[in-house]
């Protein structure tokens, strides 16, 4: 156990020294690896990680989703969203930011990245709601919150992940967040009601649309419908795999943009290349991750943990609380990829020693995750708009998260308790 | 090309090659997802419209997927979005230049053993004959490729290291993160 704790140690501390994370995990990997058994061998584990994980079939579902993603963003269907959502709840108190809340969910329908689902939302919702005199704090806390909706709602790249790592269906686990991302939005919209009734000026009424209007708001969003179908629909009914989806997917949002946007070459060049870009940095992550998951596994701490939690195991849901808290406090520090990446492979052995379904654990990681991504000091979501909005205090985002985040505890604790909401519907995943 | 930021090296000749090889990685990389995506609307079409999936599917996938993370490892290098934990600085701002310094060398360390064990799984591949499944395609030119690749990320590290020690390195740009 000490081995792997030492190896924890240096590779975060080569983290907080900036190092990239991937190569920190990478290198303390190897050198660990060949500490337990030879540099020989580790160097032939650094060989075959990399050209087996480069080289997989499974994988290309992760370059074909953050596409997809791009894809959809860049298209411009997030006006459309908001838009029609603003005409069904906008007279409401707080009605702007429940309007946000819900567009945020079908942005998530269509985009696997709570990032990308929180710049894109931040661009379109935030200066309509200052407009209406919304306060900056409700505002950008709905737009920080909601994003979160984005690795939640199927498709999700980091539940692929979590599939991965874990052997999980990968297609089970996006249907089991169907039903917890409809709690999450019914959540966030109760957040937003108590914030408006605590505070009625930081959410005034807008005009109340006719129901004419709202109509034709609600056509114009058949495309983001459609993808969300198509995608779904095909792993739902056995049409085709999660991995051909991601490419049926792409596909689609590709002729949307093309529909929506016309041809040009420096477009497509650049999503294109912004999609492998990143693919590229999930893969180095991956790859270090892999490696460093190695050497853990040559020392006894997989097994000293298993035996650990086996002394709690009559109180199993003590163990899955503890595993909930590590999350939310890692997150404070970790990038929510890496930390999963690290942390996954130790953990799911213990939970499924404990009896539990890996994908209910999946769903409980991903809400974690999304906790971390607006808890201070460091939720990621937070700095994506204090980027895009460079006006907005960090102070006043994360003032106007604190109800969000509230909702996210009761949320989790929801899910923890009743694992029917995350399973119910994958039974009848073909 | 306009994507990319233009200078990384005083050199012009040098700055100037990075900047070209860099748009043509961009190229390449765009040009393998745009066909790794065509490929896999042609398999399920061809299944379900045609009742026959596209030969070799599968395998061309696999080959592209290589393609596409080693042709993007140097983009990514270049632009110095490698993932970073931004949260504070650990190290006292009169050692910055040593800190890089020690970075972009561990960095490209990592790559360069990538690299190496790449160079020898080609070797291996290419002395046993290794093709693809259906296709019967040889696997060795991809490896070397990727090879190459890494080669060319960890040059750059090299590059930013040498910028290091000059004190020119430009600050690593934010990291842009995912999730």
């Amino acid at each position: 156990m000490n081995e792997a704790l030492i190896g924890f140690a240096v590779m975060l501390a080569l983290g907080f020294a900036r190092l990239p994370i991937a190569f920190a995990m990478g290198l303390v990997g190897v050198a660990g690896f060949a500490f337990k058994v030879s540099w020989a061998a580790a160097f032939a584990m650094t060989g075959s990680v990399t050209y087996e994980t480069g080289l997989a079939y499974g994988f290309s579902i992760i370059p074909l989703f953050i596409l997809m993603g791009n894809l959809v963003t860049r298209a411009g269907l997030s006006e459309q969203l908001y838009t029609a959502s603003y005409a069904f709840l906008g007279h409401r108190k707080g009605g702007m930011a429940m309007s946000t809340i819900v567009a945020c969910g079908g942005f998530s329908a269509i985009c696997g990245s709570s990032i990308a689902t929180a710049a894109t939302m931040a661009k379109v919702a935030i200066p309509s709601m200052r407009r209406f005199g919304y306060s900056d704090a409700l505002a950008s806390g709905s737009v920080a919150a909601g994003g979160t909706l984005g690795i939640l709602i199927p498709p999700s790249i980091i539940m692929v992940i979590y599939g991965i790592l874990t052997g999980q269906n990968i297609g089970k686990l996006f249907i089991a967040g169907l039903l917890p991302g409809v709690l999450a939005i019914l959540c966030y919209l109760v957040a937003v009601s108590a914030t408006v009734h605590f505070d009625p000026k930081s959410g005034p009424r807008g005009p109340r649309m006719p129901w004419p209007e709202r109509m034709i708001a609600l056509k114009e969003v058949w495309g983001v419908l459609a993808l969300f179908a198509l995608v779904l629909g095909g792993i739902y009914g056995g049409v085709f795999t999660p991995t051909e989806a991601a490419g049926i997917g792409a596909g689609g949002a590709f002729i949307f943009a093309l529909v929506r946007k016309g041809w040009s070459w420096r477009l497509y060049r650049e999503i294109l290349v912004e999609s492998a870009a990143t693919t590229a940095m999930i893969f180095s992550i991956l790859i270090g991750a892999l490696l460093f998951a190695n050497f853990v596994n040559m020392t006894a701490m997989p097994a000293e943990l298993v035996a650990f939690t086996d002394r709690f195991s009559a109180y199993p849901l003590l163990v899955i609380a503890a595993i909930c808290l590590i999350y939310v406090l890692l997150g404070c520090v970790l990038e929510s990829m890496s930390m999963m990446l690290l942390t996954v492979p130790l953990f799911y052995p213990v939970v499924a020693h404990l009896g539990f379904d890996l994908v209910w654990f999946g769903i409980i990681v991903v809400v974690a995750i999304e906790i971390s991504l607006i808890s201070p000091p460091v939720g990621l979501n937070v700095f994506v708009l204090r980027s895009v909005l460079t006006d907005i205090p960090t102070r006043t985002i994360f003032m106007g998260v604190m109800p969000f985040f509230a909702v996210d505890v009761v949320r989790l604790g929801i899910l923890v308790a009743f694992p029917v909401i995350s399973l119910y519907l994958t039974q009848f995943v073909k | 090309m306009d994507t990319f930021p233009s200078v990384y090296s005083d050199d012009p000749t040098l700055a100037a090659l990075i900047r070209h090889v860099g748009g043509l990685l961009g190229v390449i990389a765009a040009l393998v997802l745009a066909a790794l995506m065509l490929l896999t609307c042609v398999d399920v079409l061809g299944r379900y419209l045609f009742n026959h999936p596209l030969p070799g599917g599968v395998e061309l996938t696999e080959l592209g997927m290589g393609a596409l993370i080693f042709t993007s490892l140097p983009l990514v290098t270049l632009r110095r979005q490698h993932v970073r934990i931004d949260l504070f600085e650990v190290v006292p701002a009169g050692w910055r230049a040593g800190q890089h310094l020690v970075l972009d060398a561990l960095a490209a360390l990592c790559m360069a053993v990538i690299g190496w064990r790449l160079w020898l799984k080609a070797i291996d591949m290419a002395q046993a004959g290794e093709t693809t499944g259906t296709l019967h395609l040889p696997v060795y030119p991809l490896v070397y490729y990727m090879a190459v690749m890494t080669f060319a990320a960890t040059a750059l590290m090299i590059l930013f290291a040498w910028e290091d020690v000059r004190g020119k390195a430009a600050a690593p740009a934010e990291a842009e993160v995912f999730s």
